[in-house]
Order: C-alpha cells, then structure tokens, then sequence
C-alpha cells in the first residue's frame, strides 16, 4: 500500500491549511496563543493514546506516566546534567519508549479491564515514586530552565502534533504494520494462526504509543517551567486522552484531533468563565454520557452518517446498525 | 506419501478435564483428512492442539517432520499450517481485500497477486465483495473469506474447524466443493465436522472420536459404508 497524495486541489488546500498555522502566532494574543499551543500539544497526546487504545484496542489508564515521566526526565537532564533541551526532550521519548515496552511485557499478557486497571496502577505507583524521591523534588516540584519565548512553544507543539499526526498515518493507516495492528486488535487467536507474534506486535505498539507521550512531556515540562507530581503525573491527563480520543472518535485519525481540539478549547472556556472549579469536570461527565448514548463512533460518526443517511435520527449510528442488518442476515444461513 | 501430520498419544485437558487422551493418527501430504465425532469428542482440541493454540499435557506432534509439539502458533503457522478456526475468526472491521492481505504479511515469497486471484477465481463473491467490511459478509461468505484468508498465508496444510456450521445446505455444498479444489491443487487438508455425511464424502480418509478417543479410522468410503457408522453418525442411512 502507498501513500497516494495525488489530488492536487487537496494538497494546495493542506498546504493553505499549513500555511495559516505558521502565521497564526503573529496575528492572535499571547492568551489564544497558549490555548493554541495546548491544543496541539493535546491532539498529539490524544494521537498518541489512540494508537495503543483505538488501533490495538487496549484502554490504557497509564499514559499520563508516560508524559509525566518525560516531563520529569527533560526537566533532570536540563537542569543537574545541563543537557540541552533538544537531546533532553527526545532522551526523554527514548526511554519512555524502552520504559513501555518493558512495563508492556507483563501487562499487555492482561486484557480489557485488568489491562485498564494494571496501567492504571502503573501510573499511580510512578506518581508516588516521583513524591518521594529526592533528585525529582519530592513533592516540591522541579524547575527548569525559563525560556520564555510563546511563539517557539507555538511551533514546537505544531510540528510535534504534525509529526505524531504523520506518523499516525504512515503507520496505522497506510502501513503493513497497521494492518497487522488491526487484525490483533480484532482477533488475537485468528491473527496468531496467520503467523502474527501477536506479544511482539502489543509491545511494539504500547512502546510507540508512549514515545510521543514522553516527548510531549519534555516539551510541556520546558514551557511550563516548572513541574510537580500532580501538574504531569496526575491521573486527570490519562483521563484527558481517553475521553479526547472516545469524543472525537476512537480508532481514527481525525477523531482523537477534533476530540482534542473540542475538550481542550471547551475546558479553557470553561475556566475564564468558572475559574478552576469542579464544573468542569461536571460537563467533562455529561459530554461522556451524551456521547455514549448517542454518538458511540464519536463526533467523527457525525460526517460518515451524512454521507451514508442523510436526515436519520440517530444518525451517528448509521453505518453500525447496517453492519447489524448484515449480520442478522448472516444468521439467517447463506 | 510423505506425511504432512504425525500425532503421537496426544493428550489434553481443561483443568481436570481430559479432552484427549493419547490419540495418534497421521495426515499424508496431499489428503484430506477429517475427524467426525459427537460433540465433545475432541475433535476441536486436537486441531487446536496441532496448531500450537493449546499445549498438549503429553504426546508429540510432528509437522512436516519438524516436531512442533511445544512451538508457539505463530511459529508454526509460519512452518505453512493455516488453522481456520470455529467460529471463523474473520477480522470483522476490516474490508474483504484487508482480511486476505493481513495473511501475506508474513509471506517473503511473491505471488501475493496471484494468490489473490486465485482465491476470488475460487470465490467469486469475496471479489464482488472486495471493498466491504467483513462483518457485513453473510455466514457463507464469512466462512469462505476465513478459507480464502488461510490460503493467502501461502500454507500447504490447512486445518479446518467445523466449516460447514449454521450454514444453508447449499451453501455447505458449494464450501466443500471448494474444498476438493484446495486439495486438487495440493494443499493437506485436515478437517473436523459434526456434518459426517458431508465429510466423509469428502476426505481420503477418517478419524471417529469418542470422547476424547479414535475408535475407529479407515477410508472415508469404507466408513461411509460401515453400518456401525451409518447408524451412530449418518442418522442411520
């Protein structure tokens, strides 16, 4: 399979597209610049969670260790060791990578919620290492560096959502590999008995799904200046990522994007009109219970239903429920 | 002939429960094999113990003379044993063409094309049907896209696991006339069915399990004929 970008209207409308996003920091406030450069950052954590959760299928609760641990990692080297940011930030990515396919090979051998749980408690005990321990600051936190510059952060988040975004497409979409992730995720003892090593393929993309994770983590970690067990290792941003990637649309490209996109500009609207209350978490809940009830596929099913049933009720459901007509005429015999 | 299969005193069991207990029997490359038997004779715990998805408690099992008994699935599905298991196992949300192509990806050899033609020439709705999801497939056509998947992996022996299940009896003719292509192009056959009839008009040869052990084996046709069996599994005709 190949990556076919033979349609010339839709390259010059990308590059338009592009081209817009390199000018908006100089013409936007410093305010909607951070939101602008939250929300990159989030699309590539919401990315980097759907390639684990939405291509392989395993609910992942820990991923949010993985950013933490970058952020912590970028912020050691930086700051004891002087390492500039750059080797630091993928240094970081480096070893969360490692860190995940170790961690992958016991608990990826768990499956539905005791893989949930299992990631979950990974998470939490990274948590209450990072408060205890000296060299991270224990539960003072760690200050790094200050490099004040938005519009660099703007370009850094850009091109690191961009990168996962590209990756994400070459990899599971148009890849060979993709397609053997796929068919893991559907059928493990099928796939095994077409000579997939189905462990391998786990770990690989539980690894892969914790590299950008830990790169974005150093990149947040630089920006923020200053990080704390709870700022990068709380479970609020696992929870983030997952509610970001069912919103938009689990197992797409574009879901986890719009989904990313959608929460994180919802919640900073949310805050300049609450301030940090609770509220938002109130609306984070109804938003998971409309979107279960009524859109399962996420709001991505909002643009297939149209294309398949224009004007139904419950249209997000559209390609689900002929999927489910099919089926019940399977079982009629032929 | 040489042999394709070789079980020697398999046993299996299920916590306390022994599905097998020391069968052996072989398969001969170019044949179609098939294991009939009641429900809960063992006939799917033993192509699921051939085919590495359960570890036997004891016996040996040799693959083209190569011992697999301890081989993990993907190994030997590498080996060029494809099990198609009950229940089928299609990828159900992937298209057609995606479902056959995830089968040559462990494939170095070419021919993938080929292989793919020749598996819509044997089926010709999985061609008509190429661009849709497998999970909006009927029974049959799931049934003969699990086949057609196996055959795309590039294997010489196929293990089949109750092919003919909830299907429409025209439809259970026409996989099984399918079958007999597979073997005229020199594939092995090893194939489990509670449809007796079907099988044994089909294979060279025969197993009957009873509770988890053969009680008797012989040429299809003669088994076809054996009153013994006609009563017991051929409702008596």
């Amino acid at each position: 399979m190949q990556l076919k970008f033979n349609r010339g209207p839709q390259l010059v409308l990308l590059f338009c597209f592009f081209l817009v996003l390199c000018l908006v920091p100089f013409f936007i406030s410093s305010f909607w610049l951070r939101i602008a450069t939250g929300v990159f950052m989030w699309i590539g954590l919401a990315l980097s969670w759907n390639m684990i959760g939405g291509y392989m299928g395993y609910i992942s609760f820990g991923h949010g260790a993985f950013f933490g641990v970058g952020a912590y990692i970028t912020g050691l080297l930086m700051s004891h060791l002087n390492v500039p940011f750059f080797p630091a930030m993928l240094a970081a990515g480096l070893f969360t990578y490692l860190f995940a396919a170790l961690i992958g090979y016991p608990t990826l051998r768990l499956s539905g919620a005791y893989f949930a749980i299992g990631t979950w408690a990974f998470a939490e005990m990274m948590r209450q290492l990072v408060l205890v321990l000296k060299v991270t600051g224990g539960p003072y936190g760690l200050r790094l560096p200050a490099f004040l510059n938005e519009t660099f952060f703007y370009f850094l988040m850009l091109g690191l959502a961009l990168l996962v975004f590209l990756f994400s497409y070459l990899v599971f979409e148009k890849s060979n590999f993709g397609l053997k992730v796929k068919a893991v995720r559907e059928e493990e003892t099928a796939a095994q008995t077409l000579g997939l090593d189905t462990v391998w393929i786990k770990i690989q993309v539980f690894a892969l799904s914790a590299l950008f994770p830990g790169i974005i983590g150093g990149a947040y970690a630089y920006w923020i200046t200053y990080i704390h067990p709870d700022s990068v290792l709380g479970p609020l941003i696992a929870d983030q990522m997952v509610i970001m990637v069912l919103l938009g649309g689990i197992g797409t490209l574009l879901g986890p994007t719009i989904g990313a996109i959608v929460l994180y500009i919802g919640n900073r609207i949310l805050w300049v009109a609450w301030g940090d209350s609770s509220v938002y978490l109130v609306i984070l809940g109804v938003a998971i219970c409309l979107v279960i009830l009524f859109l399962p596929e996420g709001l991505i099913s909002l643009g297939r239903a149209k294309k398949f049933r224009p004007g139904g009720r419950h249209f997000g459901r559209a390609p689900a429920g002929e999927i489910a007509r099919n089926k019940a005429r399977a079982q009629g015999g032929s | 002939m040489n042999r394709a299969i070789a079980v020697e005193n398999l046993e299996v069991a299920y916590g306390g429960i022994k599905a097998l207990q020391g069968i052996s029997f072989t398969v001969a490359e170019g044949e179609i094999v098939t294991l009939i038997g009641a429900n809960g004779a063992g006939k799917s715990s033993t192509l699921r113990a051939i085919s590495g998805m359960v570890r036997p408690q004891a016996g040996r099992i040799w693959f083209k003379g190569l011992e697999i008994t301890r081989l993990p699935s993907y190994l030997i599905a590498r080996q060029g044993m494809s099990h198609v298991p009950e229940g089928r196992g299609i990828f159900a949300k992937l298209s057609v063409e995606e479902n056959l192509l995830v089968a040559t990806c462990t494939r170095k050899n070419n021919g993938i094309k080929n292989d793919l033609q020749r598996v819509f020439n044997l089926f010709p709705r999985l061609a008509e049907r190429k661009k849709q999801i497998a999970a909006s497939l009927s029974g049959g056509e799931q049934q003969m896209l699990a086949i057609g998947r196996a055959l795309m992996t590039g294997a010489d022996t196929l293990l089949l696991d109750e092919p003919s299940m909830g299907l429409a009896p025209v439809v259970v003719r026409e996989i099984f006339k399918v079958l007999r292509e597979i073997n005229q192009l020199g594939k092995t056959i090893l194939l489990v069915e509670q449809n007796a009839m079907m099988a044994l008009r089909t294979a060279h040869r025969a197993y009957i399990l009873e509770t988890g052990r053969i009680v008797k084996s012989g040429k299809a046709s003669d088994l076809l004929a054996d009153p013994e069996v006609k009563k017991a599994y051929l409702g008596g005709r």
